[in-house]
């Protein structure tokens, strides 16, 4: 009889478990569903559970294990899927009050991906409306704490998926990406996140927020799970007319392919000034320290277009999102959380051209930005330049991962240190697009060779209950 | 105090947002601009001036070739 422990470990680790019959898919389903029922009144990591599909997902999986039919790395794995994503059957609020009602008649790309690799989906998680926040701010239902200080934001906005991910509440979770949200949770609750490239992963399915920058994707404990959920997710989608028909590599078999040769940029300048908090400019240091002994080549790169990229994605996910929920700007007003209801009108305040040259100065900042990193393989930031800010305050700063929303490009974190308050912080990794096999294997030298070692945060419930 | 790009801002702002059919009253443009919201939208817009000149539509419709390999001035 396994306990609630054995959800800590990796989904690389439990795989093989639950295929010798060691661990049955079942009893793992229950342990996860028992420690969300105990966490989510401290965490509100998650909006909902779905124990009879995640149940009977386990017992067939249970059942076609015992008869020889192993679907691979993910059957039988406990997981969580963020509340933008539609589960047949099941309600997708994506934050909101106003879409809180509509059932979802099909599953999305995503969960139906998940289904068909055997994985045992046991819940929808907490995020801010529409996922139009950097925060886990929700008036609705509630923020997210940071399970390494619950005074401190989880992030946002998969900011459920991070924190669940972070306690072991589930093995792998999915995350969506408009300008860092996979990737900030993952940063401050200590755990590895990848955006992959735009198109890379079907957004069928899944709630808008921007159309042009939206990213689905997988956040885990260990780059190794990031790699295992990312080639069952990823691939070519009639449905979702943004992905394309680019082959997908086999990741996890890259993970561990080292990095010798490679040539690694080193952000020195995003035209803002100071890259972050001391314990973050160490933690990257510390995370280039690692990349450098294991052979890559590192050379210091500036790329001041950062910054106004930066703020061009700010102002596209604003008037992509406004376009999307215009209908609940002119008929639920009201019923809006006033943060995420604030940004979408500042869209009407800009000229009627001003989309047309946004998108204009976006071709130009991203040929600058190609033509600055055209001698480097990988680019290396920090994830965030701070550390969790207080719960509920939108202060988390986008500067190092929105700019990657409006390339494109995959970029993925891992932690690299306990800064102030001993909380997470980490270092991004970036690829021009489709190399996220490349993003991988460095991420995996910082990893295992950086200072993070498998930290966790303090037990938010008894490892028994 | 406002400036007078942001004072046409908020304007154009009014008037776009009525125009959108969302019922808004002029002094809750007024307080979300003074809470911030505007900043980014004058920062952009001046951004963009800054970054988006000299830029050449392309010929689109200068050459055609056909599948036999002629070519064509459109």
């Amino acid at each position: 009889m396994a306990d609630a422990s054995i959800l800590h470990r990796s989904i690389t680790e439990v795989g093989p478990l639950i295929r010798s019959g060691e661990i049955s898919p079942v009893e793992l389903a229950e342990l996860s569903l028992a420690r969300i029922g105990a966490a989510n009144p401290i965490l509100n990591a998650f909006r909902t559970t779905t124990p009879d599909r995640a149940l009977a997902q386990a017992r067939a999986a249970a059942h076609e294990i015992r008869r020889g039919n192993y679907r691979g790395p993910l059957h039988g794995i406990p997981i969580a899927i963020k509340d933008l994503a539609d589960m047949r059957g099941e309600t997708t609020p994506a934050g909101s009050k106003v879409l809180a009602d509509a059932i979802a008649a099909e599953d999305s790309e995503v969960v139906r991906l998940l289904d068909e690799a055997g994985a045992v989906i046991v819940g929808k998680t907490s995020m801010p409306e529409f996922a139009f926040s950097p925060g886990s701010n929700n008036s609705h239902y509630g923020p997210v704490p940071n399970p390494w200080d619950y005074s401190r934001d989880a992030g946002g906005s998969s900011s459920g998926s991070g924190a669940a991910v972070a306690t072991g509440l589930v093995l792998g979770a999915i995350g969506s990406d408009t300008g860092g949200s996979i990737r900030m949770p993952s940063t401050l609750c200590g755990i590895t996140g990848i955006k992959p490239t735009f198109g890379r992963v079907s957004g069928r399915g899944t709630a808008t927020l921007s159309w042009s920058l939206d990213h689905v994707g997988p956040m885990t404990r260990s780059v190794a799970d990031a790699a295992t959920m990312l080639k069952i997710l990823a691939g070519f989608d009639p449905g979702d007319p943004r992905t394309r028909r680019v082959p997908v590599d086999d990741y996890p078999a890259a993970v561990e392919r080292g990095i010798a040769r490679l040539r690694i940029g080193v952000l020195t300048d995003d035209g803002m000034g100071s890259l972050g908090t001391p314990a973050v400019v160490q933690g990257v240091s510390n995370g280039v320290a690692a990349l450098a002994a294991a052979g890559a080549d590192i050379v210091e790169i500036a790329i001041p277009e950062l910054a106004d990229l930066s703020a061009l994605y700010g102002t596209i996910v604003t008037i992509e999102a406004a376009a999307a929920y215009e209908h609940y700007l002119r008929h639920r007003l009201d019923d809006l959380d006033d943060f995420v209801r604030d940004r979408m009108l500042v869209a009407y305040a800009y000229s009627p051209t001003a989309f047309v040259r946004v998108e204009q100065a976006r071709t130009i900042l991203r040929s600058r930005i190609v033509e600055r990193v055209s001698g480097v393989d990988l680019l290396v930031t920090p994830g965030m330049p701070h550390e969790a800010p207080p719960l509920g305050v939108v202060q988390s700063n986008t500067r190092f991962t929105g700019p990657f929303n409006a390339l494109g490009w995959p970029a993925m974190v891992v932690p690299v240190g306990l800064g102030e308050g001993d909380l997470p912080v980490a270092i991004q990794i970036a690829a021009r697009p489709w190399l996220e096999s490349l993003v991988f294997r460095a991420a995996r030298v910082v990893e295992r060779d950086g200072p993070w070692q498998g930290k966790r945060p303090p037990e938010v419930v008894s490892v028994t209950g | 105090m406002a400036s007078e790009r942001e004072r046409a801002m908020i304007e154009r702002w009014k008037v776009a947002t009525r125009a959108a059919g969302i019922q808004l009253s002029d002094e809750d443009i007024e307080r979300t601009a003074e809470r911030g919201f505007l900043s980014r939208a004058l920062t952009v817009e001046e951004m963009i001036d800054r970054i988006v000149t000299g830029v050449e539509i392309p010929d689109y419709l200068d050459l055609v070739t056909t599948t036999t390999g002629e070519t064509h001035h459109g």
